[in-house]
């Protein structure tokens, strides 16, 4: 268990066989922060309906997943819920001779809103690049979380 | 207004879309709706790229397309083997022929002092004439108001001497507005300037060889047009008409015929 960042335990670093791909989060366009301010307006809420996560065709392949499906993503700290954006934009780095998947989460999603989905920093304090994720398909996710809808969809 | 002189009385005005400029931010599609108060078409993520609103329509009258493709030079940054991802916003093209405005009984379709088409809403009977002549896919009917809608080119805005709610909130001058002559002129300029630059796939679509004549909204494109699912050659479908006139009256002799022929045998033989 080697820990280079002290500030983070909870993972080996690297290559924690748990979390074996990169998560890296960003803004889009339609958006603003957090988005409590522009989740509410039906203009902008139809542009970006729904929290996606960017994923290469590749881990699309590896994982078993397609375009709109639901996947969940772990990280130490917590669990989010998205459908998967399935895009050649989002390209695996070579390091150190291994190829290491990235995925991306936009950041813009929470409870209330016109728009819903799970917040993104569940998964770690502030928005960065954080090299501990793991994907699993939705249906397996069951083992995880009792509920079968998005931990966001609150009454 | 974008660097374009105020139009005198009678001139037409027109757009100039750079899709080499566009940005994807969805600012026109934004402005417009929110100047002609339109709602929001549903809030559902289709997966096609980023753009949520795939198409135009009765309540979406500027939209924006997203390609991804291939790696193309100078569209995918600074690594030559990044995928490209080119953006283009779509509008009502204006046609300087337009079907939907042939098609409608009502006279609800109309052209305005600038040129532009444009669809009275109070005189609308829902017929949906239009929506099938438009060449291009532009004008659709909304099934709860019973009428038809589409770009009004924001005539309201141009009466008062204003540009169009995209153009003025377009923040990289991708949507250009002013006098269609100048306009045609800055195309040909800007269409020097990416050749020049090496971008030997751009193209200045503006189908005058058409039966439409023309477009009021040109646009500046890399590659194909069926790329941004707009058609090389768009026909008005007034275009068959002498044909359908000619296979009728044909059609009309022969049944005439036939049933004289009949009516004379039948004679014979009784």
């Amino acid at each position: 268990m080697k820990h280079e960042r002290p500030d983070n335990t909870y993972a080996e670093s690297p290559d924690d066989p748990r979390f074996p791909y990169i998560l890296t989060t960003y803004r889009l366009t339609e958006h603003h922060t957090a988005g409590g301010m522009s989740r509410g307006l039906s203009h902008l809420a139809e542009l970006q309906p729904e929290l996606f996560a960017e994923i290469s065709p590749e881990l699309a392949n590896e994982i078993g997943i397609a375009q709109n499906e639901w996947v969940t993503l772990v990280t130490p700290r917590g669990i989010v819920s998205a459908k998967a954006m399935v895009t050649t934009r989002m390209r695996p780095f070579l390091v150190d001779g291994r190829v290491i998947d990235q995925v991306g989460l936009p950041y813009h999603w929470g409870w209330k809103g016109l728009v819903t989905g799970d917040v993104e920093t569940i998964c770690w304090p502030f928005p960065r690049s954080r090299t501990c994720a793991s994907w699993r398909r939705r249906d397996w996710s069951a083992t995880w979380c009792a509920a079968d809808e998005p931990t966001a969809k609150r009454p | 207004m974008s660097a374009m002189t105020t139009p005198a009385a009678g001139e037409r005005t027109a757009f100039l879309t750079d899709s080499t400029l566009c940005i994807g931010c969805k600012a026109c599609e934004v402005a417009c709706k929110e100047w002609n108060g339109i709602e929001a078409d549903g809030l559902n993520l289709t997966g096609f790229s980023y753009d949520n609103t795939t198409a135009l329509g009765h309540s979406t009258w500027r939209h924006v397309k997203f390609v991804e493709g291939l790696p193309e030079p100078g569209v995918g940054g600074n690594d030559p083997s990044m995928l490209s991802w080119e953006f283009s916003s779509d509008v009502c093209k204006h046609c300087e022929v337009a079907g939907c405005l042939e098609a409608c009984p009502t006279g609800a379709l109309i052209r305005t002092e600038f040129g532009g088409v444009f669809l009275q809403p109070d005189i609308c009977n829902g017929c949906a004439y239009c929506v099938v002549a438009c060449p291009f896919g532009v004008v659709q009917k909304n099934e709860q108001d019973g009428r038809a809608f589409k770009c009004t080119f924001c005539t309201d805005r141009q009466k008062a001497g204003m540009e169009p709610a995209c153009a003025k909130a377009c923040p990289t001058q991708s949507i250009k507005f002013g006098v269609l002559e100048d306009l045609e002129r800055e195309a040909d300029a800007r269409m020097q300037v990416l050749r020049d630059r090496g971008m030997h796939d751009a193209m200045f679509y503006n189908p005058v060889d058409t039966s439409v004549r023309g477009i009021h909204a040109m646009f500046i494109l890399r590659g194909e047009p069926e790329t941004y699912n707009l058609p090389p050659k768009p026909e008005v479908p007034s275009i068959y008409l002498k044909d359908g006139w000619k296979s009728a009256a044909f059609e009309a002799v022969a049944m005439v015929a036939a049933v004289a022929t009949s009516f004379l045998l039948w004679r014979r033989s009784s």
